[in-house]
């Protein structure tokens, strides 16, 4: 889908306004985070998991060259093939290829966030093929038409009303719906009809193993495993920084991946596929391909943002951001919301569509503390920042107000002057009543907040007075 | 096809000759190091009950299960579990293990080898693992992949001695015994499950609404399918 | 014990008292208390990607603050600055990095320096009431002084100390963003106050000025009798008047 992060002050200001999505957040909140604190609390190891899943990216990312190729060779040597695409544009013609050659009609989909990345759904569509997404929220955004709100939980901003009605307009099915259950059961029904179906199944990846050649996927609805099975062909679409060198290194992570994402020890289905059907194997894809993405994750990998590709796409930075809580996703304006979206969509798309999102942070560092792979996320906005500062990205007001500031702040003297007047003035302005409901030029504090007033004389005047006072 | 494959390694190689990342460097362990060592990391600890962890486990996921002592005893558990999930008739992989059992006459089942057909299904697993209570399950001729997903409800039997305690052990009993790996091993934690819907939590989203395990203690040796003549 | 005290623009310009009461505590544990002529920590320059004035600010900073053996901030995000934020801005220069380092050593926020190297807890202060505690971002993330907070305050007589809900999460101040992006800092702000208005406390009380000012702006907005003070005054027994945004006394 195209972005929309280039208006993201417009895209918060309709989120929180919007009812339906602020009352599904309301009854979400906090829900994730004390999970995961359960989780995390339910495991002593847990830091020094942290600590060796660092390790193990930092490692992998420093000789990812090497272990892609490994990767790749052991795929093709269990009868797979490995295709390399450095744009999302060369990776939807790889994909739209192989459905051809497989003379593809219908498309199942596991969830994948380079498919999204890539929009590989309207780019099949258009391509004459039918996608359908078969995880339960991405089926439901999907329906909906619209992209995923949370990588975890697509349909979190979606109530169990809003589910209904959507169902009962595209399936044609005159059913109740009056529970979750029966949603869920009713999902399950036309679902299957749909895997049975699929020509081709596309899925994403959790990890790619070099030592094995294998995939790692996993759910918690059985539906990637349906999508990979089913199908004669399984596409599988990876970032190139999905790439760990063996299953233990894909074991470290995945004991944090469920716990950081939605407080699970495990996901109920981790699968590690390898290739194609066997001779004598009853079920499986008769051809396996694997695509890695490039997409400017090279480019990331040299730059000062190469803490970035760390990521493991768990959601827990987003699950404790006071921002994202309060608008939840689709205000980001693409695929990859939250503090990891607002480092990646600037890096992806350019810092002139997605200015915004570097900036709408207070750098609690929330993101940062529960990070299973302890990506510096503060850092990278500031330095994202930071660019745009010197490439006079900032708003000509904000640029002018800050370079008088720091112009201020390094001539003391200057300073203890003008800012002595100002607060006197302020003072004098808000007078007994002790604060200012309105200020010029402040209205952004003031919309919604008194601005208290400041005491009328600086700490280092009377300081400076106290000691002349004691000195005589 | 057009394929990027120059492209993508020579950008890759060209960051890697830039250097990036302000952190500090990694140990200097080259990949072949690492690939040839496997290097484990920290591991949840376990219990001193490793079995009692496993059933912790499966309960935490929302699995059921019995421990049987016998044969006898596990092929009871599987006819009343099928019978109480509304189940009269008891479909099964076509593994010589199971049929070897001793199913009673007076229960109907079926071996077959479209097992994954049917609404409650018998299947057996060759591993456990303690530390998530999961059942690992490898795609073969007796045990398709799908039998794991397209059923209603899963009866899974396991021989107690099965269960290892860390994911690293059954890495390495995979590389042992089943090398080249699978076209699929599925790592199986309890039933299908989804919270899509307002976050309340539903069980039988596309896969089986409820898997029972039923941890066999003598008598049960899941392997035996894979000694091919 | 000869200390410096970096007294912070915010206490500064807008509540001198936070900073006469850090003095008084600082003195009554036997230091001797001194300010050099100061300005600002550069977090407003830093924190909008203007590196190049923030350098400018901190080299003045380091310079100022050379000759003390301690450092001593009433602020986790300014004290955060110093000790975390100035060896990384002079990362490209060593000279400048050695001395930042040097001055991240010696720089300590005010109630940890109190409670981990004073070794002073008591101050024979009085306050009574109920009283919310908010945990600044930099407090918790960067200095880390969530524990000797509520400590310090356990020994203040007639003190009741009640926990806020969700109070490891941001007020919404973050410097410039407040005014950047007021519609999500003024519901962050908003649910903040609330869940202040939820401990039924008298007042609330924070170590970082900016955390305090914007919670203090909003509950005088919706009308809240919550009185709000930095920690450091009612500490050193100094919170018997307004507080901040509060009338003035004839």
């Amino acid at each position: 889908m195209r972005s929309t992060a280039h208006s993201f002050r417009n895209n918060v200001h309709a989120a929180l306004r919007d009812q339906g999505l602020q009352r599904a957040l309301h009854r979400v909140s906090g829900g994730f985070a004390d999970k995961r604190r359960a989780a995390v609390e339910a495991l002593p190891e847990f830091e020094a998991l942290r600590a060796a899943a660092r390790a193990i990216k930092d490692h992998t990312l420093a000789h990812l060259d090497e272990y892609l190729e490994r990767f790749e060779a052991r795929v093709v040597a269990g009868g797979g093939t490995v295709h390399w695409a450095a744009s999302a544009a060369a990776a939807r013609r790889i994909v739209i290829d192989l459905c051809r050659q497989s003379g593809a009609r219908r498309v199942t989909k596991g969830k994948t966030m380079v498919g999204e990345e890539i929009a590989i759904n309207r780019a099949l569509a258009e391509a004459g093929f039918e996608p359908v997404e078969t995880d339960l929220g991405e089926y439901i955004v999907q329906l909906a038409g619209e992209l995923p709100s949370h990588i975890i939980a697509p349909a979190i901003h979606k109530t169990r009303a809003d589910i209904a009605d959507l169902f009962r307009a595209h399936h044609g099915r005159q059913r109740e719906l009056d529970s979750a259950r029966a949603i869920v059961d009713e999902a399950r029904d036309v679902m299957r009809e749909r895997f049975l179906s699929a020509d081709v199944g596309i899925t994403g990846a959790n990890f790619l193993v070099a030592d094995s050649g294998s995939v790692v996927l996993v759910t918690n609805e059985g539906n990637g495993d349906l999508t990979a099975t089913l199908p004669q062909r399984h596409i599988v679409l990876a970032g190139i920084e999905k790439v760990v060198p063996t299953l233990e290194d894909a074991g470290i992570l995945l004991r944090l991946l469920a716990r950081s994402a939605t407080g699970q020890a495990f996901t109920a289905y981790t699968t590690v596929f390898t290739g194609p059907r066997r001779a004598d194997d009853r079920d499986g894809p008769a051809a396996f391909d694997v695509v890695l993405v490039d997409n400017g994750r090279s480019a990331m990998l040299g730059s000062e943002y190469r803490e970035m590709l760390r990521c493991i796409r768990c959601g827990a930075c987003l699950n404790h951001c006071p921002v994202y809580g309060a608008v939840c996703g689709h205000a980001y304006g693409w695929v990859y919301p939250g503090p990891m979206g607002s480092v990646l969509t600037p890096l992806m798309l350019g810092l002139r569509e997605a200015g915004d999102l570097p900036n709408a942070s207070t750098l609690c560092g929330r993101c940062e503390a529960v990070c299973p792979v302890s990506i510096p996320l503060p850092t990278l906005l500031r330095r994202l920042r930071g660019r745009q500062h010197a490439e006079g990205q900032a708003p000509a007001a904000s640029r002018r107000v800050l370079a008088l500031w720091a112009a201020l702040a390094r001539r003391p003297r200057l300073y203890g002057f003008v800012m002595g007047l100002g607060v006197r003035l302020l003072a004098a302005l808000a007078g007994r009543r002790g604060r200012l409901r309105r200020v010029p030029g402040a209205a952004g504090w003031t919309a919604s907040r008194d601005l208290p007033a400041p005491a009328g004389q600086t700490f280092q005047a009377a300081w400076r007075r106290q000691r002349a006072d004691h000195a005589r | 096809m057009h394929d990027d494959r120059a492209n993508v390694l020579g950008a890759v190689r060209a960051a890697l000759r830039q250097g990036g990342a302000q952190a500090a460097p990694p140990a200097p362990e080259t990949p072949d190091e690492r690939l040839r060592g496997r290097p484990t990391g920290p591991q949840p600890a376990l219990g001193p009950d490793r079995i009692a962890h496993f059933t912790d486990q499966l309960d935490a996921s929302a699995a059921t299960w019995t421990r049987a002592r016998t044969t006898t005893e596990a092929v009871e558990a599987v006819r009343q579990v099928a019978q109480s999930s509304g189940h009269s008739e008891l479909v099964a992989a076509d593994h010589p293990s199971l049929r070897m059992l001793p199913w009673p006459s007076a229960v109907s089942i079926r071996f077959d080898a479209r097992a994954q057909e049917a609404r409650c299904a018998v299947t057996l697993a060759e591993l456990g693992i303690a530390e998530t209570g999961s059942l690992l399950l490898c795609a073969s001729p007796a045990t398709p992949t799908l039998l794991n997903f397209l059923p209603d409800v899963l009866l899974c039997l396991l021989p107690t001695d099965a269960v290892v305690g860390h994911l690293e052990d059954a890495w390495r009993w995979l590389r042992a015994h089943r090398s080249p790996l699978p076209r699929a091993v599925n790592l199986v934690t309890g039933p299908s499950r989804t919270a899509d819907v307002e976050q309340r939590l539903q069980l039988g989203a596309h896969g089986p609404r409820l898997l029972h395990v039923v941890l066999v203690d003598s008598g049960l040796d899941a392997s035996i399918a894979w000694r091919r003549p | 014990m000869r200390v410096a005290l970096f007294v912070t623009c915010l206490a500064d310009l807008y509540r001198p008292q936070a900073g006469f009461a850090a003095v008084r505590l600082l003195e009554s544990a036997g230091c001797r208390v001194e300010a050099p002529v100061q300005t600002c920590c550069g977090q407003p320059a830093y924190n909008n990607g203007d590196f190049s004035n923030a350098r400018a600010i901190a080299r003045q900073v380091i310079e100022a603050f050379g000759g003390y053996r301690h450092v001593v901030v009433p602020s986790g995000s300014c004290a955060g600055m110093l000790k975390v934020h100035y060896p990384r801005l002079f990362a490209e220069d060593p000279r400048w990095c050695e001395r930042a380092r040097d001055l991240s050593g010696r720089t300590h926020e005010l109630l940890s320096f109190l409670h981990d190297v004073l070794e002073h807890r008591d101050f024979g202060a009085c306050f009574s009431g109920c009283v919310a505690y908010h945990d600044s971002c930099s407090s918790l993330r960067e200095i880390g002084v969530q524990r000797q907070a509520r400590e310090l305050l356990s020994r203040v007589t007639g003190l009741r100390l009640a926990e806020l809900k969700d109070s490891e999460v941001c007020c919404g101040f973050g410097g410039t963003f407040c005014v950047k992006y007021p519609e999500l800092s003024a519901r962050m702000v908003d649910d903040k106050a609330r869940s202040v208005q939820a401990t039924g406390a008298d007042a609330l009380l924070a170590g970082d000025l900016g955390c305090l000012l914007n919670i203090a702006g909003r509950l005088r907005r919706i009308d809240s009798k919550v009185r709000v003070y930095h920690a450091a005054e009612v500490l050193a027994g100094m919170a018997d008047g307004p507080g901040i945004g509060d009338r003035r006394h004839p």
